[in-house]
């Protein structure tokens, strides 16, 4: 009976074995070598001429590490489903590009992505860490070794028990192959993104330990300047395609939902956007030595943090992504690392750090009126409490739990609601601060040179109000809609949105007419203005795309004819003969309010999924997205719905029960008794139920039947009505009940329809908040010679800032 | 003399302060039947095991009907206001969020929780039949 389940599988070839052998020995090596570049930079105080060993070390533990990826990859393009982590997130019917992408769809694989990333920034900073190289490179690869040893346990190169016999093992035919709802293009790129910038995180917190260690706090915020400005460009552009790929694929119309996952990403980037600013401030004016080396080490302590919380299981009640648990050990390391960096972390700075700000940084130059540090500290400590506030909410699960109970959670609308307190005034400042210099200036100074684009902001801000009311642009927005505001309040929607509308027009207006003011004289330094534009277009795209949403939802059957908004919905067909099909389509004929066409193509395939109870089959929907220039209209179609009920309903005779639905007709059902026809236990004999069926039509009867068949019962599929068929499920002979089960007799396809306006300032945001990142990063990047600030900021009327006294580099000792 | 710090530290406690208060008086608590059953408030998370049989789905209204059996063994009628998440019939457990309303628990969100899709499937299936 039990069929041997290895028959007929082929043995693995040998270099499949040996090449999951040698990522694993890589693995192993690289914390190896990680180590043992930390044993010889720290020997090597006394002894120079370590120093070249201890760097081959580190770089061949990097290489290392991805070759290790380089071995997965291999395995994954060749099928070799006798690994448990290929055969869990591939198969062969995976296309080539999701095969190489499914390398990092899992726990395991993400580690190793991370390691890879970090060990790639590595390699990169390595050269140019000057004085700070010993013990830069102790932190960088005592980081990269504990990722090691995780990954040691948290292994993807695992063998399966079950295809290992007698020494041999056999490879399956086939694998479980990648989750259906990630098989979409972002998946190729968002992760390896985002990894890229987690793992340049390591090289601000390398840094700011090395500035501790070495005693030498001052000549780092120049190296480390331009690996900010690619960490927090790298990191943001991460962030937004994360977002992109939720609006694109999860069919709820949004790009941003708080979630753990998400937060555990956003609050680097915020510290890393303030370490952004603090380290312009210690290049120019000498000063917040102690804050920039706090504000280095946050982002990358915050995502260790971050990481633990999500993989740990502690937030496994309040996220909608579900982590396979770690392995213990593995889970051990992460938690022990978490606990190790960060107390050493703050022990570093409190016992030397602080001592250090207080003899390096210059002495305050005290000036009564804004400037340019005042705007920067005021900034940064936004950033940074924003940062700490998301981080307090994601952990508010947490918290909350030790406290005693069950805990309970921060939902979208609270962050919201706090959050604005902070969005604004940062904004403001990003909109006053070009046109603020370090020399300060009194309040009728600066009123005088932002007046202008105050001026235009506020003629903007009417105007886009306008443009709006356009039925074209059209925001059909009622006056008297209101949203949640803090106290329970009550704000309503129209004057909030000009409020933001205009703080973002005006840190928009601000930022490019500083951008064409400047353009006169020069053409790099720029970029940070181009970024503070970006982030004013993306939030504005992001605001304006949610707050005057407007949302309907219908169920359309084939043949019908809906109007959703100001839209005229018509169901046409599928575009594939064969539901199976990934690239099946549903079309939809829409007609617009000003008769514009477009035909919505929503996906929607079955696949086959492993059940406890055998294959099933499931539905995979896509939403589709009408891009225009005005606005997107989101059409998210949801699996057909045939059943009328979940579940068999069971009638006793004589039972009655009316089914209503909108849009269909009412129908009332009544069981009488039980039928039979044919000779009883024989093919040909059919058991049925004598039910009488009233509609708007009138009153008929109706007979569903179980039909004896070879091998077993065949139900008949009964009309009732004109919308409904019954299928006749089981009959109890004792007390004579039946077990009913109605469908529809077309498929109903429930769909919701978004009008989200100005979607498109999403894209346009994120491409250029990227762009101005990565102009800054140009324009930084570390030469031998410094560049002279002063020159690239502003017009002489203030003068060089002088130079910091103790900036000569320390000799290594 | 050095305002500039102090002034800083102020503004951050503050800050905090407020958000944490915010946060502690807004969070949204993870209740039981019970629990939900004495106390009012529209941001209840009510966890429990989802009762396959009661699901009821009516999607032209958009509502969908079903019970659920928390810690306490407490089983009470959860109605969902939206559509029904397409993996509702894998999952095992369910958060709803909302509050009480005539007698059962009005929701407007779902948190599905499935049990993982590979990690528990029995003996594997290695060759195509």
């Amino acid at each position: 009976m039990n069929v041997d389940p290895l028959h007929g599988l082929p043995v693995a070839a040998p270099w499949s074995l040996w090449a999951g052998q040698v990522g694993n020995g890589l693995i192993w090596g690289s914390i190896g070598l990680f180590l043992l570049s930390i044993l010889f930079w720290a020997l090597q105080k006394n002894r120079p001429a370590l120093a070249k060993p201890a760097s081959l070390a580190f770089t061949l533990g990097s290489v290392a590490l991805l070759g290790s990826m380089a071995c997965l990859g291999a395995l994954f393009v060749n099928d070799q489903f006798q690994y448990q982590y290929i055969w869990s997130h591939s198969d062969t019917k995976t296309p080539l590009k999701y095969k190489i992408a499914a390398i990092w769809t899992a726990q395991e694989g993400s580690f190793l992505l991370w390691a890879c990333s970090a060990a790639i920034f590595g390699l990169l900073t390595m050269r140019g860490t000057g004085a700070y190289r010993r013990w830069y490179t102790i932190t960088y690869a005592g980081f990269l070794a504990s990722v090691g040893a995780i990954l040691a346990y948290e292994t993807p190169f695992q063998i399966m028990k079950e295809v290992t016999r007698a020494g041999k093992v056999f490879v399956p035919q086939f694998g479980t192959g990648m989750v259906p709802s990630l098989q979409n293009y972002w998946v190729i790129i968002h992760p390896p993104t985002i990894f890229l910038g987690f793992g340049s995180l390591t090289v601000l917190f390398a840094y700011a330990v090395a500035a501790m260690m070495t005693k030498n706090p001052t000549d780092w915020v120049r190296q480390v300047r331009p690996w900010t400005l690619v960490a927090t460009a790298v990191l943001g552009l991460g962030l937004c395609m994360g977002g992109l790929w939720a609006y694109e694929t999860l069919g709820w119309g949004g790009f941003w939902a708080w979630d753990p996952v998400e937060n555990v990403s956003f609050v680097p980037w915020l510290f890393a956007a303030a370490l952004i600013h603090g380290v312009i401030v210690q290049v120019a004016r000498g000063r917040w030595v102690g804050t920039n080396l706090l504000l280095a080490g946050l982002p990358f302590l915050s995502f260790v943090y971050g990481t633990f919380l999500t993989r740990s299981g502690l937030l496994d009640q309040v996220s909608v992504h579900s982590f396979a648990s770690m392995d213990k050990s593995a889970l051990t390391i992460l938690k022990g690392f978490l606990i190790l960096v960060t107390g050493g972390f703050f022990a570093l700075y409190f016992w030397r750090g602080r001592k250090l700000s207080r003899e390096f940084a210059t002495a305050p130059v005290t000036e009564a009126g804004v400037n340019r540090e005042g705007l920067y500290r005021f900034g940064i400590l936004m950033l940074s409490l924003l940062a700490f506030v998301i981080a307090v909410g994601m952990s508010w699960p947490v918290i909350t739990a030790l406290r005693g109970g069950k805990g309970a959670r921060i939902e979208e609308w609270l962050y919201h609601q706090v959050v604005v307190w902070f969005f604004i005034p940062t904004m403001l400042v990003m909109a006053v601060a070009p046109f603020v210099s370090w020399r300060a200036m009194g309040r009728r100074e600066l009123i005088a040179r932002v007046i202008n684009v105050f001026s235009v902001s506020i003629g903007l801000t009417g105007f886009s109000l306008i443009a709006l009311k356009n039925p074209v642009w059209g925001v059909h927005t009622k006056l008297g809609e209101t949203i949640a505001g803090p106290f329970g309040s009550k704000l309503p929607l129209v004057p909030w949105m000009v409020v933001l509308i205009f703080v973002c027009l005006f840190v928009a207006v601000a930022n490019v007419w500083r951008v064409v003011e400047m353009s006169r004289r020069t053409r790099m330094s720029s970029g940070g203005f181009v970024s503070h534009f970006g982030l004013a277009v993306l939030l504005g795209g992001l605001i304006l795309s949610r707050g005057f949403e407007q949302k309907e939802q219908a169920g359309i059957q084939p043949g019908d004819t809906v109007k959703m908004l100001d839209y005229t919905v018509t169901y046409r067909d599928m575009s594939k003969p064969e539901l199976s099909n990934r690239d099946n389509k549903v079309l939809f004929d829409i007609v617009g309010p000003e008769g514009e066409k477009f035909t919505a193509r929503p996906g929607l395939y079955y696949y086959d999924q492993q059940t406890k109870d055998g294959v099933e089959s499931k539905p995979q929907v896509w939403p589709h997205v009408e891009r225009q220039l005005s606005h997107d209209i989101y059409f998210n179609m949801r699996p057909p719905v045939i059943e009328v009920w979940e579940t068999p309903q069971r009638f006793k005779p004589g039972e009655t029960r009316t089914i209503k639905t909108e849009g269909l007709e009412d129908i009332t059902i009544t069981y009488a008794e039980p039928t039979m026809s044919g000779q009883f236990g024989s093919p040909g004999a059919k058991f049925g139920a004598k039910l009488f069926i009233k509609d708007e039509h009138g009153q008929h009867e109706a007979n569903p039947y179980l039909e004896i068949v070879e091998g077993g019962l065949r139900p008949s599929l009964t009309e009732l009505g004109h919308d409904f068929l019954a299928v006749l499920g089981r009959m109890d002979a004792a007390d004579r009940s039946i077990d009913l089960k109605l469908m529809f007799k077309k498929p109903i396809y429930p769909v919701d329809l978004y009008y989200k306006p100005m979607t498109g300032l999403v894209w346009v945001g994120t491409g250029i908040l990227t762009l101005g990142g990565l102009m800054s990063a140009f324009a930084r990047r570390f030469r031998r010679q410094p560049l002279l600030e002063g020159g690239l900021e502003e017009e002489p009327i203030e003068p060089e800032p002088k130079k910091v006294p103790h900036d000569a580099p320390v000799p290594a000792t | 003399m050095k305002k500039g710090p102090l002034v800083t530290a102020v503004i951050a406690g503050l800050a905090m302060i407020a958000v944490i208060g915010a946060f502690a008086s807004n969070a949204s608590p993870y209740v039981t039947v019970a629990q939900a059953k004495s106390s009012g408030g529209d941001h209840l998370h009510l966890a429990g095991e989802l009762l396959k049989d009661s699901i009821q789905n009516d999607f032209k209204k958009r509502t969908l009907t079903f019970r659920i059996r928390d810690e306490e063994g407490q089983v009470i009628t959860v109605v969902h206001k939206g559509d029904m998440p397409p993996n509702l019939a894998d999952a095992d457990r369910v958060v709803a969020v909302g509050g009480m309303k005539d007698g059962s628990f009005a929701s407007r969100q779902l948190i599905v929780k499935c049990p993982s899709k590979y990690e528990e499937q029995g003996p594997k299936k290695l060759a195509r039949t």
